[in-house]
């Protein structure tokens, strides 16, 4: 459904993008992660429109999108930074959308009324509060119908309530309307529990790119603990990603399965051996700790 | 699934609805604007009667006030809104978020740009239109068909505005923040003229002799179009006195309109082509970025630089150093000037692009070459200032010397009169240096040569020559010895279109009385015979030509002004133009003619 290939973006002599490579499958939902500034942003402007790659191609249905007004209008795009125009309450903006956007459902926004109710139809869109406004985006955005859905950082700014309420308007679409959603955001753990893919992002290139499942029963974390004093750099049978010791146990973060693994930390006769799978948050610091990206120790 | 606006609809509803509903106050105030300027003032020209005017003055009155003020005021309006509705309807160009959510919308930037456009020309369109309409309407509802003149009035407006607004969106496109918009606009609009005068400044400290016109502008001429201020007023519109008595209406026939009208179409297709190639250039990070369009980042270096070195070096040395032109030590400041400003000019201009004051880093080869550029141009300019100021044509390659002393214009094709007037040309080089000391000490008068080349062309010098030196003293001889022929030229082929003779009433209001053309050469001939019988004196008749050698003041009461019109309208040949002249109850012959037409006797 979304393709981007080689997709090169240079600004001032920096590459913000450097040969990105990103495939999301039609009905699924792709999450973007990222250190700042790693170019999700950018790439999700190309993906929109509004950029023009220097180099490479971004296909969505197997289409250009740059420039191409068909393209365009199944997409429904929340930035970060929201745009609204100055006196416009969410009716007159819906207004506006609706004059560009041809599956736009108005009796789906007057449905939504109940589950935006917090949003007062009179009053100017840009005198309501960042959550409010970002509620007031996604409200429209998915009375667009659209087939794909590009959202960046879409929940930053809501109340527990309704990120809840956002994520699930957002998977009814995908399980009823098979919409494409590719969304950003640094919040992981949501994330995980929504997405079916993951890509990561760093210095202007997806580093890593696979369904969430494949990617947490590939990494394993290890908690060992083995009888006397026992040399970890002597384990040569598998790739460790990170190790930490506290007391006695040793925690291993280490690429495999869980069964794989505990095989083979078992020819080591560990006294103790439990293995646990890593959530998105665990993956991402260790995937980027390769990456120069390591989570420091902080010393005030 | 197809977009509501498909690739090659360049209108959308939406979007022209948004820009209308959004931006009303500015074509509210533009309709407040029409309003006065055209209806309202029409109606009080129209209504507002003094006491025993009849219909048909008002009607005259009017007409004429649509043909001038209201085609006059076309200029400023049509430069002001369109400015502000380019501002309004691609505001969304100078602001990261607003540039994104637009170009995030299912339009190309072909189709922004065309809906930009038929919003922001439609929100003034449509009011000329209206006001067109009723305007019209007022003046047939007082029996007046103004019909002809308001169609020049609306095409004019029409054409004005489409030719400002494509070049304030063209600012829009270029220059891609909300500030630096406007002010390029601006600048564009006086560009020309503000060089032409820095130039003629800075030449006038360069080069002995040179003119206030040495770098002009177009008149008259398709190119004057780099000047819109002085082009979009360069037309008229004049009464053509066959047809006054017969048709009020009919009378009016345009000079330059239609050059004016195609001129700026054929600009306003450019810089629209231009607009739309640029827009589709532009890249949406640049919104906000002072030049938006990145091959043009050079263009602006050099250009900002140039411009604001000539602008400092000329406001430098005209007010520190006026009194010490043409010398080398103010050619040897000036260059340093030049180069000095031209580099930090290219800098500044570097720190606008980049909206930052750390700009050193990768900026050394371009700076190199500008400095050098700079250099090498200073140099040009002092060498040619050189040979400017010794250069003299052969006298056998001149047709004309135009002579303007102290305002007052000669031409002499006569090739006596030639050889004279470039002897003392030479002479005032030869003496240059004299000429400067002596300047300090004695009173001066101006004097321009203007040179007709065998080839058409013209060289133009300017000095001031003190009273008290030769060639002053020998040009006062023979101006006072030719005076007739200069003041009048032949009678009998010169062509008068008309002339004036201003009365004062006994109530003491002026009353003005017009003379056409054969009644003009009447009266001159008169005038020359009582001169050489001595009825009058040459001071007293044209105290304005006695000035030219020695002070002299207009005549007291007791005389009659008379205006003397060479040329009722704009011709190439426009000399003699206008000379004010006196004569009094001793001047028989004149006297004589007038009392044909005047009762003196009612007159002070």
């Amino acid at each position: 459904m979304i393709k981007a290939i080689d997709v090169k973006k240079q600004f001032d002599g920096f590459y913000a993008l450097d040969g990105v490579n990103l495939h999301v499958e039609p009905g699924s939902v792709y999450g973007l992660v990222g250190p700042n500034g790693a170019g999700k942003s950018t790439l999700i402007r190309h993906l929109t429109g509004i950029y023009k790659q220097d180099e490479g191609q971004i296909l969505i249905d197997g289409e250009p999108v740059y420039e191409n007004n068909k393209i365009k209008a199944e997409i429904a795009y929340i930035p970060d930074d929201l745009f609204r125009f100055g006196a416009d309450n969410i009716v007159d903006m819906m207004k506006f959308v609706k004059g560009f956007y041809p599956e736009f459902d108005t009796e789906r926004f007057e449905r939504l009324k109940g589950v935006f109710s917090i949003i007062d139809l009179k009053k100017p869109v840009r005198r309501m509060s960042k959550g409010m406004q970002k509620q007031a985006a996604f409200w429209l955005a998915i009375c667009c119908n659209p087939k794909v859905l590009i959202l960046d950082e879409p929940v930053d700014g809501l109340d527990p309530v309704m990120r809840r309420q956002v994520w699930s308007l957002m998977m009814q679409d995908v399980s009823e309307r098979g919409t494409t959603v590719l969304v950003s955001s640094h919040n992981l753990r949501e994330l995980e529990d929504v997405c079916d893919t993951v890509g990561i992002m760093n210095k202007g290139k997806v580093l890593l790119e696979r369904s969430l499942s494949s990617l947490q029963g590939n990494v394993t974390k290890l908690q060992v603990a083995f009888a006397g004093d026992f040399d970890i750099s002597t384990i040569n049978d598998f790739e460790i990603i990170n190790s930490s010791k506290i007391g006695s146990i040793y925690t291993l973060v280490v690429r495999g399965t869980q069964e794989e693994c505990r095989e083979k930390i078992a020819k080591y006769s560990p006294v103790l051996v439990d293995a646990l799978p890593l959530t998105l948050e665990e993956i991402f610091i260790y995937e980027l700790g390769g990456e120069d990206y390591a989570v420091k120790d902080i010393i005030l | 699934m197809q977009s509501k606006t498909s690739s090659s609809d360049f209108f959308n509803k939406t979007l022209f609805t948004k820009n209308r509903k959004r931006f009303w106050p500015l074509w509210v105030g533009y309709s407040f604007i029409l309003l006065w300027f055209l209806s309202a003032m029409t109606f009080l020209s129209l209504h507002l009667q003094f006491f025993g005017v009849d219909n048909e003055h008002m009607w005259h009155s009017t007409i004429d006030f649509i043909y001038n003020d209201a085609l006059e005021s076309c200029f400023p309006i049509a430069a002001i809104f369109s400015l502000f509705m380019a501002l309004a309807v691609f505001s969304y160009l100078g602001n990261e978020r607003s540039c994104y959510y637009y170009h995030s919308l299912p339009l190309t930037r072909n189709q922004l740009l065309s809906n930009g456009f038929i919003s922001g020309l439609g929100m003034m369109f449509i009011p000329n239109l209206v006001f067109y309409l009723f305007t019209n309407f007022i003046c047939w509802s007082d029996g007046l068909n103004a019909i002809k003149a308001l169609s020049f009035w609306l095409l004019l407006i029409t054409v004005e505005e489409l030719f400002f607004f494509s070049l304030a969106a063209l600012c829009m496109i270029v220059f891609g923040h909300n500030i630096a918009s406007p002010v390029m606009y601006v600048i564009l609009i006086f560009y020309s003229e503000l060089m032409a005068l820095l130039l003629n400044g800075l030449y006038q400290n360069l080069f002995y002799g040179s003119s206030d016109s040495l770098v002009t502008i177009p008149e008259n001429n398709p190119l004057g179009i780099i000047s819109p201020l002085r082009f979009f007023n360069s037309f008229n519109f004049y009464a053509d006195e066959k047809l006054v008595e017969a048709n009020v209406y009919e009378c009016y026939k345009p000079y330059g309109f239609w050059m004016v009208i195609i001129t700026s179409l054929v600009v306003t297709a450019i810089f629209i082509a231009a607009a739309v190639l640029l827009y589709n250039r532009r890249k949406s990070e640049h919104a906000g970025d002072v030049v938006a369009i990145d091959f043009l980042k050079p263009v602006f270096r050099w250009v900002f630089g140039i411009s604001f070195a000539i602008l400092f070096t000329t406001m430098i040395t005209e007010t520190l150093m006026s009194s010490i032109n043409y010398t080398t030590k103010i050619l040897i400041t000036t260059f340093v000037l030049l180069v000095i400003f031209g580099v930090i000019s290219f800098i500044a201009a570097e720190m606008i692009i980049r909206k930052s004051f750390r700009v050193f880093k990768g900026i050394g080869k371009r700076f190199w070459t500008y400095t050098a550029f700079i250099v090498a141009i200073s140099f040009g300019l002092l060498f040619a200032g050189d040979r400017v100021t010794k250069y003299v044509p052969d006298n056998s390659d001149v047709k004309e010397i135009r002579l303007n002393v102290s305002s007052y214009e000669f031409a002499f094709t006569d090739r006596n009169d030639i050889d004279m007037l470039m002897d003392c040309h030479r002479s005032i080089i030869e003496d240059k240096d004299d000429l400067v000391t002596m300047l300090n000490v004695s009173g001066a008068f101006r004097l321009n040569y203007e040179y007709v080349l065998e080839n058409g062309k013209t060289i133009e010098r300017n000095y001031f020559i003190p009273t008290e030196y030769k060639v002053a003293r020998n040009l006062s001889e023979f101006f006072v010895e030719n005076a007739v022929s200069l003041i009048f030229g032949d009678p009998d082929k010169t062509r008068y279109d008309s002339c004036e003779l201003c009365l004062m009433d006994k109530n003491q209001y002026y009353d003005y009385r017009e003379f056409y053309s054969d009644q003009t050469k009447e009266i001159v001939k008169a005038l020359i015979k009582d001169y050489e019988s001595g009825y009058i004196t040459l001071e007293e008749m044209a105290p304005d030509f006695a000035g030219i050698y020695r002070y002299s003041d207009y005549p007291g009461s007791g005389y009659y002004r008379l205006e003397l019109r060479r040329s009722a309208f704009y011709q190439k040949d426009y000399l003699y133009n206008l000379h004010v002249l006196f004569f009094n109850e001793k001047c028989i012959n004149t006297m004589e003619y007038l009392r044909k037409y005047v009762n003196f006797e009612d007159y002070l």
